[in-house]
């Protein structure tokens, strides 16, 4: 019910190296990459150096795009706007921007390159009532410099594990800057920048075709251990990142706990989950708290795996870059978080209301799994949307094993600037089966916006123990 | 020797005690041990009644408890799907079902509280409270079907555990009969399982046909749930088995309630295993499976009501035989009780003709025959004291006899003859009968004395004797020696001829016989004086005797060797 999260925060003090170099190329040369094996050596210090240069520190393009749709990344929102407050929910820094289009079923193909499968499929499927209203994009997305500067030396030195399962050698940033295949690229968005440590209220809901939904609130609070600052980049206990949660509300769920550590190597050490069952008042743990283990208590509307777009271990898909394109995706998407909007007027039947959705075109890279075939899995293929800038999956798009399309994930991002960086605010799964879709991460009704800090917490906070005590309260 | 000393104080206690006292002690000494133990006896029966009975109402209310699972089995379902799918008809079900659940509730509620009040019914307010918001889910990532399931199976279980506690409160669990024991067993301990691998089988079979795929962790789970099914099916058909051939007295198989898993099992394996997609409509499966459970519910619950008919019939046995009971006892009380009596009785009334017969002895009468009814040893008592009754009369009657005799003639003597006239002269006054009064003299006696010695006038005087008791024959007539040589004879009912006749015959023998003492023979005659009247007043004796005596006078006077009659107005006087 509650997403593994994915936050963003951007230096503040980021350099703006502006530096419009056509990295075409670049993408053309990726995309010839298939899933190679691991333990290779990095990429050049040649290409290396590119970083900060004609790619952004992350590894994005720095340039616009030549059609100017795309702008060149200055450095992103660094700052929050004068007089804010760090109680308060981060203000729309484009209010007063108008859509440049509207797209909508009856004008969808004169987009059509710009178009993802997924949207498309939603214009079909729901021709009255869903559209995109697309404005300027703006690459608002930053990061903390040391965490630049881990990126620039995990270029050269991070690789995958044997099996793809895990990365070596990675300090806390970007493993994989240059990716060179789809499994690099996954492991990306696996260990994308959002804070080290994160807790907020959010609310998820399951929307029924009539409108109907079940709302649930949950206390989020996760420490993305990977983050912590460490000299030598393997001393984290293959621990990728801790993620507790407790249900808030409604009644009958509330008091449930869950406490989930994901390992940076999973062949190592697998997932572990707990839960702590209120009504036996003991801590169990959970088996199936991963991959295609449809999600309960969104009505199967997703699968563990989705969360987040995608999480947790690669191991069941080979991973194939498809190459790099313009793609219209939800982007700062900031209005759709704050507290003015109220549930009814977000939650429409079949799809979020269109109104508070901004859609920006960004470069994405494209990246398909396809299911192993000794391995099990309810998608047969995936294709999943990556911004350039944050590494975050914008959309998902998930297929039967009858290569029909069968739900569609869309990330909405927004920028927060008290943090540095763009992290989702709405994780959208629409099941097309069903007509069901299920939104996760709503703050809207939360007393404010969380907190989102550089600063490690004990692990002694997310333990079992830890979540037996949290149980009880 | 120990024996005695033993015995002896026991002894002494019942040497001080009176009959009645001593039966008291032995009655109280008998009664009580025997009261004991038929109090034990009954109250042993009484309570083997009673544990009847809360055994024929432990059955009962197990089947109403059972009935509840049932229910409970059904809500659990119902709320599982309700909870994990969405259905406007499904919350309508969950409703009806919570609805009809806490019916159940309040109707078992009420059933228990009908009868003893010793069974713990917090229980099913716990669970009352429990179903209207019940615990399902923590909400949490991750969770599971199963752990959901395991959530709310959860207040079937202590339905369960709470059955199990009212069966060890009914004391169902310690019945002797085979056959229902295996039942409870069955019905408190196994069945349980099978019916939660059954609840498995249809909750994860509808909710992944209603969700239409099956995930990695729904194949484990659907493939266990088989599995799960088929053991538990196997591991019932065995206890079945088992408690069948217990019962000898039909002919059963298992068959009957297996049926329902296997087809649960088919299902099951038609719908969710042997396909690649999954087709089937979700509702379906629920209802067709939820049919196969209610057949097996209702199959079970109608081996519980055979062990309920059976529990009745053996009360029903218990109480006949308490009756029968009751009845013999009373009985046989009474009979003791009246035995005792008729005992005492018999030993007092026995005792108290002794005592009365002794004191009438003691008084005198020796002629009362002691006698007594019983046929005991009292009766040899009573025996012998009439032997010793019968002794002191016969020594008596020969003192008497001795008292009025005299010695030497072997006649009454003069104490008796007194004695005896007094009494004729009274009857004769009575009756108005004459009565006669002989006085016979030996003549000349005392020359016999003188001439021939004492021993021949002895012998003279023992002669007189034998004539005298020869001719005064009469019952009614008393010969007494009057005195010396003087001899008295009264005749009762006797004119003055009859006197005459009487006396002449006398002084006749004696004239004509002689008397031989050793070489003598002596000749003697007697002088006799009669009187004979009808006594009148208080000098009627010494008139007679006067009478008599005067007539006596005048014979020796006028010669001796005749007999003188006196009377009042003429004298008679006959001589030989």
């Amino acid at each position: 019910m509650v997403n593994l999260p994915s936050f963003f925060a951007t230096s503040s003090k980021g350099a703006l190296l502006l530096r419009s170099v056509a990295s075409w190329c670049l993408c053309g040369l990726v995309s010839s990459v298939c899933v190679v094996p691991s333990s290779q050596a990095r990429v050049s210090e040649d290409l290396a150096h590119k970083l900060g240069a004609e790619l952004t520190p992350l590894g994005a393009v720095r340039a616009g795009s030549e059609d100017g749709r795309i702008p060149p990344w200055t450095g992103g929102i660094t700052q929050p706007p004068e007089g804010y407050k760090k109680e308060d929910f981060l203000p729309d820094p484009f209010e007063q921007e108008a859509p440049v289009a509207v797209i909508d079923a009856a004008n969808a193909s004169q987009y059509a390159s710009l178009l993802s499968n997924g949207h498309k499929a939603l214009l079909t499927k729901y021709p009255q009532s869903f559209r995109i209203e697309l404005f300027d994009s703006h690459r608002t997305h930053a990061a903390p410099d040391w965490l630049y500067e881990n990126t620039r030396k995990n270029a050269t030195q991070t690789m995958l594990s044997d099996d793809g399962s895990g990365i070596i050698n990675a300090l806390g940033g970007v493993p994989f800057p240059i990716p060179n295949n789809g499994l690099e690229l996954i492991w990306n968005h696996i260990t994308r920048w959002r804070g080290i440590w994160l807790r907020r209220d959010e609310a998820e809901a399951v929307v029924y075709p009539d409108g109907a939904r079940k709302l649930v609130v949950a206390d989020l609070d996760i420490m993305f251990n990977y983050y912590k600052p460490r000299s030598n980049p393997n001393e984290h206990d293959n621990i990728l990142l801790y993620y507790k949660s407790l249900v808030k509300s409604p009644a009958r769920l509330a008091g449930g706990a869950f406490l989930l550590i994901d390992p940076i190597n999973q062949s190592l050490q697998p997932r572990q989950a707990w839960g702590y069952n209120a009504g036996q008042r003991r801590v169990r743990r959970l088996p199936h708290a991963a991959h295609d283990s449809a999600a309960l208590l969104s009505e199967s509307t997703r699968t563990m795996d989705d969360t987040d777009m995608f999480n947790g271990s690669p191991e069941r898909f080979d991973w194939k870059i498809v190459g790099k394109r313009q793609l219209i995706v939800p982007y700062n998407c900031n209005r759709l978080g704050l507290p003015a909007l109220d549930y009814d007027d977000i939650l429409w039947p079949f799809h979020l209301n269109p109104a508070h959705i901004r859609h920006e075109v960004h470069r994405v890279w494209v990246l398909e799994a396809t299911l192993k075939p000794d391995a099990r899995h309810i998608y047969a293929r995936r294709v999943f949307y990556i911004d350039e800038d944050s590494w975050a999956i914008m959309i998902a798009e998930n297929y039967d094993h009858e290569g029909q399309l069968w739900r569609v994930g869309i990330s909405h991002s927004w920028a927060i600037a008290q943090a540095r960086g763009v992290m989702p605010v709405v994780d959208v799964y629409h099941d097309l089966k069903s007509d069901r879709y299920n939104a996760k991460g709503m703050q809207n009704h939360a007393k404010g916006p969380g907190i989102i800090l550089e600063e490690v917490r004990s692990a002694e906070h997310y333990t079992p123990a830890a979540l037996r005590k949290l149980g009880h309260r | 020797m120990l024996l005695k000393t033993i015995i002896k104080p026991f002894y002494r206690l019942m040497n001080r005690l009176g009959y009645s006292r001593k039966f008291g002690v032995i009655m109280v000494l008998f009664a009580v041990p025997l009261l004991v133990l038929l109090a034990q006896f009954y109250i042993n029966a009484s309570s083997e009644i009673r544990q009847a009975r809360v055994h024929s109402e432990g059955v009962d209310a197990i089947i109403r408890v059972h009935s509840l699972i049932a229910q409970l089995e059904k809500w659990r379902d119902i709320t599982i799907l309700n909870f994990v799918a969405s259905d406007t008809e499904l919350s309508t079900l969950q409703a009806n079902a919570t609805q009809a659940l806490q019916r159940q509730i309040s109707e078992t509620r009420t059933f228990l509280q009908k009868t003893n009040g010793y069974q713990d019914i917090r229980f099913l307010d716990t669970l009352s409270e429990g179903v209207k918001d019940p615990f399902i889910a923590p909400g949490m990532e991750g969770i599971t079907i199963e752990l959901v399931f395991d959530n709310v199976h959860d207040y079937v279980e202590q339905a369960y555990n709470w059955q199990r506690q009212l069966a060890t409160a009914y004391g169902l669990l310690g019945i002797a009969d085979h056959s229902t024991f295996g039942i409870m067993n069955l019905v408190l301990y196994d069945v349980g399982d099978t019916y939660e691998a059954l609840g498995r089988a249809r909750v994860f079979g509808s909710f992944y046909l209603y969700t239409g795929f099956i995930d990695s962790s729904g194949t484990y789970v659907i493939d266990k749930t088989f599995s799960h099914l088929e053991k538990e099916t196997e591991k019932i058909q065995d206890k079945l088995v088992a408690l069948l051939a217990l019962d000898t007295s039909q002919k059963r198989s298992p068959e009957s309630f297996l049926n329902p898993l296997h087809g649960a099992l088919e299902i099951l394996d038609e719908q969710l295993i042997q396909v690649t997609t999954l087709k089937s409509p979700w509702r379906s499966y629920f209802e067709k499976t939820g049919a196969l459970r209610d057949l097996a519910r209702a199959i079970e619950e109608g081996t519980l009501y055979k062990a309920s008919s059976h529990i009745r019939a053996e009360l029903q046995h218990r109480r006949q035989e308490m009756l029968v009971f009751q009845l013999l006892t009373l009985t046989l009380t009474l009979l003791v009780l009246l035995l005792y009596t008729g005992f005492y009785y018999s030993v007092k009334n026995t005792i108290t003709q002794l005592v009365n017969a002794a004191e009438a002895v003691a008084s005198g009468d020796l002629d009362r025959t002691m006698r007594t009814q019983t046929h005991d040893e009292l009766s040899l008592l009573g025996n012998a004291l009439n032997n010793m009754r019968e002794q002191l009369k016969a020594r008596q009657v020969h003192l008497h006899q001795k008292s009025i005799t005299d010695t030497l003639t072997g006649l009454n003597n003069r104490g008796y003859f007194d004695q005896v006239l007094r009494a004729e002269i009274n009857r004769a006054m009575r009756s108005h009968h004459p009565i006669g009064l002989l006085l016979i003299d030996i003549d000349h006696f005392k020359s016999i004395n003188d001439d021939h010695g004492h021993q021949a006038g002895d012998e003279c005087l023992r002669y007189m004797g034998r004539i005298l008791k020869q001719v005064a024959k009469r019952e009614s007539d008393t010969v007494a020696r009057y005195g010396g040589e003087e001899f008295a004879i009264i005749l009762p009912d006797s004119s003055a001829q009859d006197c005459l006749a009487v006396a002449e015959t006398i002084r006749k023998r004696v004239e004509q016989t002689e008397v031989v003492h050793g070489d003598t023979v002596i000749n003697l005659t007697v002088s006799c004086g009669i009187a004979s009247q009808i006594p009148v007043g208080t000098g009627a004796m010494s008139e007679l005797i006067q009478g008599a005596d005067e007539a006596l006078y005048e014979a020796k006077r006028a010669g001796r060797n005749r007999s003188v009659f006196q009377a009042f107005s003429e004298r008679t006087t006959t001589h030989g």
